[in-house]
């Protein structure tokens, strides 16, 4: 056999399957012909082993990605500072409550820097609440009373998809036409400011602050916000927007 | 003979007019993006000194956040203007420690988050119902996660239920129902970190099949379109992710 009839890359290859291949171990009674079919097993003759091309790994879902890079964060996080998440251990002492929407862009951690654990996040379709959603007066009590948390932001961003659920109400149905009732009531009150605007983006920006507005109307509200504003205790409510396009955060002053 | 200096302010000449540095457009995880974004702490060290409130100093943060971003691809929050086609739907606790985009190193866009007190669901409650609905019928999204953590403040709040009253009373009650039907093996575990981490397995385990039963998700998986729905348990004092294996799909 002619040495130059297969390339380096080839030999080399080659080579590697050889010494990667399970070893066969021979037992009596093995014959030739037996042998040779466990071989061609091994080198299956219609695959082209002409180049190193690694097995194709199939791709992750989301949930396994997520998984696999966890460790990787943890484990850069723990080498950069042996003690951080030890330290997270501790009781809680976020100084802001987050109140925001679950838009997948709206990643209020990211934005925010809060890995720190300053950040105790409320995050819901559009930003919403009402006086009768238990989930989120819950989180309201608990982030009031018990972390005495000193500042409330509630955040709406533009292109909101609940925004366009309130624009297009009366084709909703189930759970959600219940949660976005309060928004299309709104877009209702508000309507011919809201379509007078020109494009498509400012309408849902414009809807998108006016909701802001009325939660941070709610929020003052509420028995539990007043008691503490009258007992001395420092609490600051901030109506924000999030803009997608820029990705920056602005005051909206509705405080 | 050719200096270092010299040689390197030659390469460096060489780079700025060879438009080497023209930045690469960031689609990839921050760690595996060639370029050096700045990280949360430098961020930290570049806000200006003076007397800000914490939301200012937040503002600040993010302006120069958002100025990072778009230095690399001016571009960038404009990908995201389309609409977003998130892959994830994330259930998971309020707690300020558990900083669920951060933790599970993925991009704006990717996961679509609900947090409440205790990562908890029930089949009267509009909020996660709505977010649910959202997922499954507008997102089309197929993998609902749904995250409990160790040291959870809710879990605690449920084993002790008889101090709170209020909104939060009526949230946890189901939590604590749930306490009060395994407390005998729970309570003999010992207090603190044991009882809040077995509680709060059995409640991911709860919320998982409470979501498995829903009619929304019977109807899409008879209608043929996959949900998979997911219980980890974050744990704080690693920073890792468990999978409980107790996936309804």
């Amino acid at each position: 056999m002619n040495s130059r009839a297969f390339s380096t890359l080839q030999r080399s290859s080659i080579t590697k399957l050889i010494f990667q291949a399970k070893p066969i171990r021979i037992h009596r009674g093995y014959t030739a012909s037996l042998l040779n079919s466990i071989r061609k097993q091994q080198f299956p003759p219609n695959i082209k082993y002409v180049h190193n091309s690694p097995k194709p790994v199939p791709a992750l879902s989301l949930p396994e990605q997520i998984l696999k890079y966890n460790k990787e964060w943890a484990k850069n996080k723990t080498k950069a500072d042996s003690s951080y998440f030890e330290n997270m251990t501790a009781v809680q002492t976020p100084e802001i409550l987050w109140i925001g929407c679950s838009d997948s862009r709206v990643c209020s951690d990211v934005l925010t820097g809060s890995n720190f654990g300053r950040v105790f996040t409320l995050r819901n379709v559009g930003n919403s609440l009402s006086t009768t959603d238990t989930n989120s007066l819950a989180v309201i009590q608990f982030a009031v009373e018990t972390l005495k948390i000193k500042h409330i932001v509630i955040v709406g961003h533009t292109f909101c998809g609940a925004m366009e659920a309130a624009f297009k109400y009366n084709s909703l149905n189930g759970p959600i036409s219940d949660w976005i009732k309060p928004i299309a009531d709104l877009y209702n009150k508000n309507k011919p400011t809201i379509d007078a605007l020109p494009t498509h983006k400012q309408q849902n920006q414009a809807l998108s602050e006016l909701n802001v507005k009325r939660n941070v109307d709610i929020i003052n509200s509420l028995d539990i916000i007043k008691k503490t504003k009258k007992s001395g205790k420092e609490l600051n409510i901030h109506g924000w927007i999030y803009d997608i396009e820029n990705g920056s955060l602005q005051d909206l002053k509705v405080s | 003979m050719v200096s270092i200096k010299s040689f390197l302010n030659v390469v460096a000449i060489a780079t700025i007019f060879s438009g080497v540095n023209a930045a690469p457009k960031c689609v990839k995880r921050v760690v595996d993006c060639p370029r050096h974004h700045l990280t949360p702490q430098e961020i930290q060290a570049i806000i200006p000194a003076g007397n800000h409130t914490l939301t200012e100093m937040v503002l600040e943060y993010n302006k120069i956040w958002s100025n990072d971003n778009l230095s690399f691809d001016p571009n960038y929050f404009k990908n995201f203007t389309g609409g977003q086609h998130p892959g994830l739907t994330w259930i998971g606790c309020s707690d300020s420690r558990v900083a669920s985009d951060t933790l599970s190193e993925t991009l704006p866009g990717q996961i679509f988050t609900h947090r409440n007190i205790a990562n908890s669901v029930s089949e009267d409650d509009i909020n996660s119902l709505a977010v649910l609905q959202y997922t499954i019928e507008d997102l089309k999204v197929q993998d609902i996660v749904i995250s409990g953590h160790t040291y959870c403040g809710g879990i605690n709040a449920a084993m002790d239920a008889a101090e709170f009253h209020g909104p939060i009373a009526k949230w946890i009650k189901p939590i604590a129902d749930l306490y009060e039907a395994n407390r005998a093996q729970i309570d003999a575990l010992s207090p603190g970190y044991e009882r809040n981490y077995a509680l709060g397995k059995l409640n991911v385990k709860r919320v998982v099949d409470i979501v498995g039963n829903l009619e929304m998700v019977k109807k899409a998986r008879e209608g043929g379109q996959p949900v998979r729905i997911h219980g980890w348990m974050y744990h704080m004092e690693t920073g890792l992710i468990e999978d409980l294996k107790v996936t309804n799909e």
